[in-house]
């Protein structure tokens, strides 16, 4: 039959996870009956409650969001209610039936897995949230540089993953002993920051800039298409010139183990999420305080406004690209005393960095922050509560993108997004 | 308008006949050259086609294989006057150029090698690989080349991919007119790979591919020089038996290397009453944080086996030891390339208390072969061992290199007759294929030691010191091999 | 006038000799070794599917206007719902490679109704996010799926193929190769019909200005889903007819490298032409391959050659044009001397090629006293070269490389149209920011 009868692999598949003691047995039925009723009344609700709001003349953006939640968290009843009281319904409205709804989904998981540690064991629900929230805050810092460039030039960078990479091999190579100068990790943070933003910087200016100068019919697209086309370059000549073998340093600070409670903290990643949060910090400092930053979020509420008083919106898309790129850059060097560099880590990177974005809202600031948070947690209970053990892990970027593709279907705007 | 048209006609019919070119027929003869002959002369002479003069150096270094009395021409360039040669047929010549006979290119012996170079294969792997086989091809051609002749190593990229493994065999064998092929990385392209090979008749030797089922079909073309991946699983489970383990955890990656590897040894530990639970990982995984925490908060495991690879498994083993489950406290097989990381010593704490599953001959049994290219191998990566599928592509293409020779040619049954008779010393050790054509695999005995290698030793090491020199690890398993005891945390 | 003929004429010589080619190898055994064997004929295959891939791309962005990154993941649905279909139901070829265009167009119906009502942008991040779900789990569902050691599929013809009393084996380039460059043909056929249709003209009203085409009274929604369906079905056929082909089929087919790749093709090529992205398609996966490990193979060298040629013969006839006959070249003399030139330099590169390796390898031999590095890897740089040409070609030739070539032959005039729109809607810009 198969042109290849030697490439089955699996005959000792009979014998194949029966000595695993973590395998217990579950009970679909009930489960699988919960869940089908939060996602029939949650898919009614989502599909029904728009239509009505447009037939009474009402604003239909929020309404596929709302009547999802209602739906799946109190079922007809809530429904009905929101379709015969609508549409001024209070914050109280949303937040009890979305708890609600999380509460069903919960209960249907310990009913399918009842010996599953996310049932079992609070402790362990909140060393994998502490875990998400700690790798989290490095998703969200490197999506703030991507949400920044989109707030200001309108296009989704497809190389800020690649300007990640980059900011980590420039750490390394001024940080590390044995390949590089040898210096202080602060000075290699620097570098990696310097390093990124000048590329950055005369990406924008060179290949970028003459796309809005009206030669080009449709520049948005051809800028989009540019930066994959910069991702390609970058990643291609890093493994090209550096070569595959993984690099990283050492921690940057020896801080011992961190144990808070029952639940210890890997150093090297608190070390990354404090600089993390020190970036955050100094960007909005620079964003609220000096005149570039003033300027920068002038450009980004009103070009035309921003003109008019004297900012040249091109200098701000070059400054903001660079400003993006280095961000990438930095948590790139935060990150690399954490994971082992190799020249396609930034491919992970952007696509992730997508999946925060439109969560926390294209533009937002602190909707990258927070989405990049929620995304950490999500993926991080997602592998640990996963029943079945051998493809929690497999899974892991699967997590965060059900999320992505929920938000977007749900609430197109994310968390914190302006309206489009 | 039109004349445009019929000049272009006229041009192409011009160059259209010299490209295909018609040629007379002719018997084949022997020759002896007088003065002012030189072979593409003679070519088109006999055979009406300057440029079909490689076909004679081939055909006449065929005859002085056999008979003294015809010259040897190492170097077409070069004739002498007096020498005797041979004037193939029409027939021979065709089918010389047409591939069906395996052709020795214009001086030079091709060999085809198979290695990943680019994602989704193991770069790292493939520059290993490639890197082994410069040294190799290097030492072949610097004592004299193979049949007299310079080797010329044609590596072809893979790219991890079965299907490339197709198309990349496609290329050597009909493209540049391989006389064999070594190497390759990863299984899923040997088993691709392995029928084109048998399709077209031409020897290969895998290098690192671990699958039973490349061997186990018993085509005649094809060897491995790697260990067998179930027979790894039972030196694995041999070992956790041999410690006492009563619950392993296996961390494996997601590919056609680690899905049976996983499978066989835990397949294995259950037969011999130990439990294990498998986790399998994308390759390139760069998080383990949740997982690791749920190893944590189940069942305390007596061993956590690491059958991941590259930097995958160096952040699985790290982001472990940190979060309190690595080397420190309880028996971890780590994966080799770790150790040669200095960041892994540097963060890992007690990351010499790893257990280190080896492929080849413990240091202490270094061959001279296998000394002189560690040291070979150093100069070129900086790295301080070889890892094993460097020493098995550097084996690989040596071997191909000494079975052509002793073949005497480059007919694909005479270099398949050499390599079952072949007595190789290299870096893995001696290498010998008890099994096959001449001596087919026992009845009682699994098929898969079909032209196989038996014995690419598998050991388990363990570093005393942080950073140790690799030569000086002690041996803890199996009694084979052993120099010392196993410390356990 | 002249022109257009000449076009026309390349374009037929182009299509009987890629269906020539094959033949070639067979009638010619003495042939140069190399040119023409079955592994030549494999990149042709697979340039063929790639091509298939580019021009429906094309079709979705160059025309519409949209953005998906999903196309592969497209391709791979057809492929696995084929593949799947065979090995647990064991359908035949034929009815597993519809099934797989029709889930390829029913996903992309999916998609295309819950995606294409939001903004362009997001049209791009989700098919990214699909495309790598897809991705993850079919290589995750390993017990289903054989993840990443693939899965094997069986050969268009598992028992061969008789025609006209010639037996093909199930493993015969030939069979593979006339079905994928018919079905490149006829998709080209119908989506460029589609183009020029009405359906085109409103894809293109879309793309440039959506609120002003649906206040004109144009669906929206419903063409970008319609164009997303049609394009996503393009794919699943090629997908799943790769599949028969090659016979084992992984999720890191569709690795976001490849797609990037496609996306390269098609903008090399002309991302607003049909045809000019599927010859891109060809092209770039030729020199994909032949660029892998070495500059100086003999195939290499043959281009090479040509390209050394081709000027320095174009220039000794305008020399001799003007030295002995005393007329410049102009005209159509011009363009007849620089294809007569281009075709010569072919066949004598082609020609030639076996020797002139041979020679440098042999004096670089003498030279050095070791041989040529023949292997230098080249699978990081080739990557590197088409990034910086990807760039380049976005800024400086947004209609791509081989676009304007053809407009130039097929539609005299259309060039001049197009610089004097560019500048009117330059000069319309520059009123607008100096207000």
């Amino acid at each position: 039959m198969s042109p290849y009868p030697n490439v089955i692999l699996y005959e000792e598949q009979s014998n194949f996870m029966q000595a695993s003691p973590l395998l217990q047995e579950f009970h679909p039925g009930p489960a699988l009956l919960i869940l089908a009723w939060v996602v029939v009344w949650g898919g009614i609700g989502g599909v029904v409650t728009p239509r009505i709001y447009r037939r009474r003349d009402l604003d239909a953006s929020k309404a596929t969001l709302y009547g999802t939640i209602a739906g799946a968290g109190l079922g007809p009843i809530l429904l009905i209610i929101l379709w015969t009281k609508t549409p001024e319904l209070d914050w109280r409205w949303n937040v009890i039936p979305s708890l609600t709804a999380l509460g069903l989904l919960y209960w249907a998981f310990a009913t399918y897995h009842p010996a599953n540690l996310c049932v079992t064991s609070g402790t362990y629900v909140i060393s994998q949230v502490s875990n998400g929230i700690l790798i989290g805050i490095l998703y969200g810092v490197i999506a703030i540089g991507l949400t920044l460039i989109f707030s200001i030039l309108g296009i989704v960078s497809f190389a800020h993953g690649q300007f990640y990479m980059l900011g980590g091999y420039a750490a390394f190579f001024t940080i590390s002993q044995t390949m590089g100068a040898g210096l202080h990790p602060i000075i290699g943070l620097l570098m990696a920051g310097l390093i990124t933003f000048v590329i950055g910087v005369v990406f924008e200016y060179t290949l970028l800039r003459p796309m809005h100068l009206g030669k080009v019919e449709r520049p948005g697209e051809y800028a989009i298409l540019l930066t994959f086309g910069l991702a390609f370059f970058l990643e291609y000549s890093a493994l090209a010139i550096l070569g595959a073998n993984p690099r990283k340093v050492d921690p940057f600070f020896n801080l011992g183990n961190i144990t808070i409670g029952a639940i210890t903290l890997p150093p090297s990643r608190v070390i990354a999420a404090g600089i993390g949060l020190l970036i955050l910090v100094i960007l909005l400092w620079f964003l609220n305080y000096t005149w570039l930053g003033k300027a920068l979020r002038a450009v980004s509420q009103d070009k035309q406004a921003a003109a008019v008083v004297g900012i040249n919106p091109l200098n701000m898309n070059t400054l903001a690209f660079g400003l993006g790129a280095m961000l990438a850059g930095l948590s790139g060097a935060a990150l690399v005393q954490v994971l082992a560099w190799v020249p396609n880590i930034g491919a992970l990177a952007s696509t992730r960095s997508f999946v925060v974005i439109v969560l926390g809202g294209m533009g937002s600031l602190p909707g990258a922050m927070i989405g990049g948070i929620v995304i950490g947690i999500v993926e991080s209970l997602g592998v640990g509560c996963f029943p079945d053990v051998s493809r929690a892990l497999a899974y892991q970027q699967v997590f965060g993108m059900i999320i992505f593709a929920v938000v977007l279907l749900l609430k197109p705007t994310g968390l914190f997004g302006r309206e489009l | 308008m039109k004349k445009y048209l019929f000049w272009f006609a006229v041009v192409l019919m011009l160059v259209m006949p010299a490209v295909s070119g018609a040629a007379p027929l002719n018997q084949g003869q022997d020759y002896v050259v007088q003065a002012d002959d030189w072979l593409s002369k003679l070519a088109e002479k006999f055979l009406g086609d300057p440029l079909a003069y490689p076909a004679i150096t081939y055909y006449t270094n065929q005859k002085n294989a056999e008979d003294e009395s015809y010259a040897k021409i190492s170097n077409s360039d070069v004739i002498e006057v007096g020498w005797k040669i041979y004037i193939p047929t029409q027939e021979e010549a065709q089918a010389y150029f047409s591939g069906s006979v395996q052709k020795v290119g214009e001086g030079t012996i091709k060999i085809g090698a198979l290695m990943p170079l680019s994602a989704p294969g193991s770069v790292s792997g493939g520059t290993a690989m490639k890197a082994a086989f410069e040294i190799a091809l290097e030492e072949i051609n610097a004592a004299g080349g193979v049949l007299g002749q310079p080797v010329e190593l044609i590596m072809v990229d893979t790219e991890g991919l079965p299907e490339r493994g197709t198309a990349a065999m496609q290329r050597l064998i009909n493209q540049d007119g391989v006389v064999g092929v070594v190497g390759e990385y990863h299984s899923a392209v040997g088993l691709t790979a392995k029928e084109v090979a048998h399709d077209n008749h031409v020897p290969v030797i895998f290098a690192e591919t671990w699958n039973d089922n490349i061997t186990a079909v018993q085509y005649p073309e094809v060897f491995r020089i790697a260990p067998v991946s179930s027979e790894v699983a039972e030196v694995d489970a041999n070992f956790l038996q041999s410690v006492g383990a009563k619950y392993v955890v296996i961390m494996t990656e997601n590919t056609g290397y680690g899905i049976p590897a996983a499978e066989q040894t835990e397949a294995r530990l259950a037969e011999r009453g130990i439990e294990s639970d498998t986790y399998f990982a994308d390759l390139g995984t760069l998080d383990f944080a949740p997982v690791i925490e749920r190893i944590k908060a189940g069942p305390k495991p007596d061993a956590i086996w690491v059958l991941l690879t590259g930097e995958t498994s160096f952040n699985f083993e790290q982001q472990a030891a940190e979060a309190g489950i690595g080397p420190q406290n309880l028996l971890m097989i780590c994966n080799q390339a770790a150790a040669d990381s200095e960041a892994f010593w540097a963060s890992v704490p007690d990351g010499n208390l790893c257990v280190w599953r080896r492929i080849g001959l413990p240091q202490q049994l270094w061959t001279d072969a296998t000394k002189a290219f560690a040291a070979k191998y150093k100069e070129k990566t900086g790295k301080a061992t070889p890892e094993s599928f460097a020493m098995e592509a550097y084996d690989s293409l040596k071997l191909m290199a000494q079975a052509i020779n002793e073949a005497g040619s480059t007919d694909p049954d005479a270099i398949i007759n050499a390599l079952e008779n072949i007595t190789y010393n290299g870096a893995l050790g001696t290498i010998t294929f008890p099994y096959g054509l001449k001596n087919p695999v026992p009845e009682d005995m699994d098929p898969k030691w079909w032209h196989q290698f038996p014995d690419p030793a598998i050991t388990m090491v363990q570093y005393t010191e942080k950073g140790q020199d690799a030569a000086d690890v002690t041996v803890v398993f199996p009694e084979k091999y052993k120099t010392g005891e196993l410390i356990r945390p | 006038m002249m022109r257009t003929v000449i076009a026309w004429a390349l374009g037929i010589i182009a299509v009987v000799f890629l269906a020539l080619i094959p033949f070639v190898y067979d009638v010619f055994p003495s042939f140069p070794p190399g040119l023409v064997n079955e592994y030549t004929l494999h990149v042709l295959i697979v340039g063929f599917y790639f091509a298939m891939l580019a021009s429906s791309w094309s079709l979705l962005m160059g025309y519409g206007g949209q953005f998906s990154f999903a196309h592969l993941a497209f391709a791979g649905i057809g492929a696995y719902t084929t593949g799947l279909m065979g090995r647990y139901l064991g359908t035949h070829a034929l009815t597993g490679i519809i099934a797989g265009t029709l889930m390829a167009g029913l996903f992309g119906l999916v998609i295309g109704m819950l995606v294409l009502r939001l903004r362009k942008t997001y049209l791009a991040l989700f098919t990214i996010a699909f495309a790598e779900i897809f991705r993850l789990v079919i290589s995750a569902e390993k017990d289903f799926t054989e993840g990443p050691n693939g899965l094997p599929v069986e050969p268009l013809f598992p028992n061969g193929l008789n025609i006209a009393g010639y037996h093909f084996d199930k493993v015969d380039k030939l069979p593979p190769y006339f079905i994928m460059l018919a079905l490149l043909l006829i998709s080209l056929a119908l989506m460029s019909w589609l183009a020029a249709s009405r359906f085109g003209l409103f894809l293109r009203a879309i793309r440039e200005d959506e609120e002003a085409a649906a206040a004109l009274g144009v669906d929206v929604v419903r063409y970008k889903v319609l164009v997303f369906v049609i394009t996503s079905m393009v794919a699943g056929l090629a997908g799943a007819v790769r599949a028969h082909y090659v016979t084992v089929i992984t999720p890191n087919d569709m690795i976001i490298l490849w797609m990037s790749l496609v996306i390269t093709m098609s903008v090399l090529g002309g991302i607003e032409s049909l045809i000019a992205s599927a010859i891109g398609g060809i092209v770039v996966f030729v020199l994909l391959e032949y660029l892998r490990t070495n500059f100086l193979t003999t195939s290499v060298m043959a281009v090479v050659l040509t390209v050394i040629l081709a000027p320095t013969l174009y220039y000794l006839s305008r020399y001799a044009a003007r030295r002995w006959f005393n007329s410049p070249l102009k005209g159509r003399t011009r363009t007849f001397a620089i294809i007569a030139a281009a075709v010569v330099a072919l066949v004598i590169g082609i020609a030639v090629r076996e020797p002139v390796t041979t020679g440098l390898s042999y004096a670089y031999y003498d030279m050095t006293g070791s041989l040529f590095p023949e292997t230098i890897d080249m699978s990081a740089w080739r990557l590197v070269f088409f990034g910086i040409v990807l760039m380049l070609t976005l800024r400086f030739y947004q209609n791509g490389l081989l676009y304007p070539v053809m407009q130039y032959y097929f539609r005299p005039g259309s060039l001049k149209e197009t610089v004097a729109k560019r500048e009117a809607a330059a000069a319309i810009a520059e009123t607008e920011a100096g207000s």
